[in-house]
């Protein structure tokens, strides 16, 4: 990854300088000493997982290869069929973190401090090659969904200096943001007002902060109406919901939601955050036990990324693919193995070994052409929303297993297409061989093959769901159901067809066929409401006509891409 | 960083770190903080500059000769790693602006003349 002239002692020294030089920029713009390191630090990042998110991340990839192109000439590519792209990856998985948990009060506190059942308190962190560290905020959400150790896992980071302006004299304060669960974890009750409620934490809510106690009294004369109000940190504004007291941890003058949905929390994210991770576990637990899951999830997660990069390579259109790693173990070899025979057309292991296998892509769009692939997927994903609301009529669990593994099939159909319009994007003669006539046709395929395949998800959600509806539920209301998916169904094969076709007409109807699902989800709802069906099965049907309406509205996104289509370019 | 920052400023393209690179030496050695400031600083923040990816593709304009790098002493008196544009890193540069400009008329051709929303 790195030369191999240089030694790494002189590569580090480099780094510790780095770090010092923005240290001093930092302070000079009046951060403290610890405020400027811990901003440097964040600055950085991790530059060995910088490199390697850089090219996880399929959107880079794609530029990175337009740029590559150039290098190899990629034009050649459809003008001599003999010439492969080769891609050779090298996952660094060895590299990727280790993880490790302390007891908050043997490796943090240095004083008790009031929380509630302290001893149940972990600090959760990851190690990368430049020492201990905290948590890659990428890696948070695993931590959090997928552990069976903790009652409740909270994080916090991005401490920074903002001008706080609004009443008074603007006044340079600390914000650190804290996911909107932490306080309630950690037993911290606020002196004023109320803490962060859990809808704070989703992207695109109002921006809503907490006041440290002390700045509360010193800045705000401990005001109680200062709740309710908005101050402004760097020019932006938040709604002041609570006051906590002054000694709660982390200290800051501020503190502001993390929201989990946010970009640096997507694995796809060239960026991110470096985060503290608190959990709390589940009585019982032991840290051990706690560690060994959290060091599994995150393997998981190199596994996931291996094949999402490996993935990205078949998208982008190389031939083959060499894939190296340090690490590439009996268990990675056979969750590749099947998990590209599961998701990817084409594609054969031209030769394998305990550093990594070679592949080879065989099929392309001769085989298939674009437009019967996005027909035969849409086939395909129609079957699953009628076997799934079968399933859901007959209670059905075997049927409705099935429709879930029919996924495979339309991940299969997607990537396919891509890989199809990605190499066509680049290449006018290619545009025209897959039976398209221009890059804006490309674009237009792009976003319906995307829809088609949110609804091939809709299916396997409802099938999903089947379980939750136990016989009997409303007889009257499956009747309903099952007409409501075969309009939503209609909707979306009209759709397609008129996509495929550039039928304008026949778009215009199946938008107009939405409209008539949407009354219908309304009917229903508002029957089994009035059938007092369980609250179990009533939230499961709920979703289950959510999805199903979802089916028709996607089908009406297609719609307006063929109508978008019919209208001749400028 | 404020949720501001982040939302606003462009994250870097992989291709493009090399140019700017490239063209922040333009105007004379510089050490890895002071490349990633100039970057920062020239495109008026709206760039940002993940300071731990800037030294894989110094690494990486090293080995391909277009940089040479040799330890110095910074303006405040501290030892940093200062790099300097070579001939063919020049030349490189010339390439690499070219195929960018060319790179991003051909996208602006696709994306179209700029919508008028508010």
């Amino acid at each position: 990854m790195f030369g191999r002239k240089r030694p790494v002692s002189d590569f580090n020294a480099e780094i510790e300088a780095h770090l010092q030089l923005e240290i001093e920029r930092l302070k000079e713009q009046g951060l403290s000493e610890q405020e400027a390191r811990a901003a440097a630090r964040r600055a950085f990042g991790n530059v060995m997982h910088a490199e390697e998110r850089f090219y996880e991340s399929s959107r880079w990839l794609w530029w990175d290869h337009l740029r590559q192109d150039v290098h190899f000439g990629l034009r050649m590519l459809a003008k001599s069929p003999g010439f492969a792209a080769v891609a050779i990856l090298t996952l660094a998985l060895a590299i990727g973190a280790n993880t490790a948990i302390f007891s908050v009060v043997d490796a943090v506190l240095l004083r008790p401090l009031p929380f509630i059942d302290p001893a149940r308190l972990v600090w959760a962190t990851e190690h990368f090659a430049f020492g201990p560290s905290t948590v890659i905020s990428a890696d948070f959400p695993a931590w959090k969904d997928r552990n069976h150790v903790f009652e409740q896992i909270a994080a916090f980071g991005g401490t920074s200096g903002a001008n706080l302006t609004g009443a008074g004299e603007p006044s340079r304060v600390t914000v650190t943001r804290v996911t909107t669960g932490l306080f309630s974890m950690l037993g911290l009750q606020p002196a004023a007002g109320r803490a962060f409620l859990p809808a704070e934490g989703k992207q695109g809510h109002e921006n809503v902060a907490l006041l440290n106690e002390t700045l509360w009294r010193n800045r705000f004369g401990a005001d109680p109406r200062i709740i309710g109000e908005t101050i402004r940190l760097d020019g932006v504004g938040y709604l002041v919901v609570g006051v906590m007291p002054a000694n709660v941890r982390p200290q800051a003058d501020v503190w502001t939601p993390l929201s989990l949905d946010a970009d640096i929390f997507s694995a796809h994210s060239p960026r991110w955050m470096m985060l503290a991770a608190i959990g709390r576990l589940k009585p019982g637990i032991e840290i051990s036990k706690a560690q060994s899951e959290l060091q599994l999830l995150t393997q998981e997660m190199d596994k996931d990324a291996a094949l999402r990069l490996f993935i990205s390579y078949y998208l982008a259109g190389y031939d083959i693919v060499r894939l190296r790693s340090p690490r590439y173990d009996p268990g990675l070899r056979s969750y590749m193995r099947e998990a590209i025979r599961r998701k990817l057309v084409g594609i054969e292991i031209i030769e394998e070994n305990a550093n990594g296998m070679t592949t080879q892509c065989l099929s392309g769009y001769a085989d298939l052409p674009l437009k019967k692939a996005l027909e035969r997927m849409s086939i395909v994903v129609s079957g699953m929303v009628k076997d799934a609301v079968a399933a859901l009529r007959a209670g059905d669990d075997g049927l409705a297993g099935e429709v879930v593994a029919r996924d495979d099939e339309v991940d299969r159909f997607y990537h396919f297409i891509l890989r199809q319009l990605n190499l066509a994007v680049r290449n006018r003669s290619i545009i025209e061989d897959i039976g398209l006539t221009s890059a804006r046709d490309c674009l237009g395929y792009r976003l319906a093959v995307k829809s088609v395949e949110r609804v091939g998800d809709h299916a396997a959600a409802v099938a999903g769901l089947v379980s939750g509806v136990r016989e009997g539920a409303a007889e009257k209301a499956m009747k309903e159901v099952e007409k409501m998916s075969d309009l939503s169904l209609k909707a979306f094969g009209d759709s397609v067809s008129s996509l495929l076709r550039l039928d304008r007409k026949l778009a215009n109807e199946a938008i107009g066929l939405t409209r008539r699902v949407k009354e219908l989800d309304e009917k229903i709802s508002g029957e089994l409401l009035a059938l007092k069906t369980d609250p179990d099965t009533f939230g499961s049907i709920k979703l289950i006509l959510e999805s199903i309406r979802r089916v028709g509205e996607y089908g009406s996104d297609i719609a307006e891409i063929a109508v978008d289509l019919t209208v001749k370019e400028p | 960083m404020s949720t501001r920052e982040e939302k606003e400023r462009l994250a870097l393209l992989q291709g493009t770190l090399d140019l700017l690179i490239l063209r922040t030496l333009v105007f004379g050695p510089q050490h890895g903080q002071g490349i990633a400031r100039a970057i920062q600083q020239t495109s008026e923040d709206t760039l940002l500059v993940e300071h731990g990816a800037l030294y894989p593709a110094l690494q990486r304009l090293e080995a391909q000769g277009w940089i040479a790098a040799r330890w110095g002493t910074s303006a405040n008196n501290r030892k940093a790693r200062f790099y300097t544009l070579t001939q063919t890193g020049r030349k490189q540069l010339v390439k690499e602006s070219t195929r960018w400009r060319r790179l991003s008329t051909a996208i602006g051709r696709i994306l179209g003349p700029e919508a008028k929303e508010g």
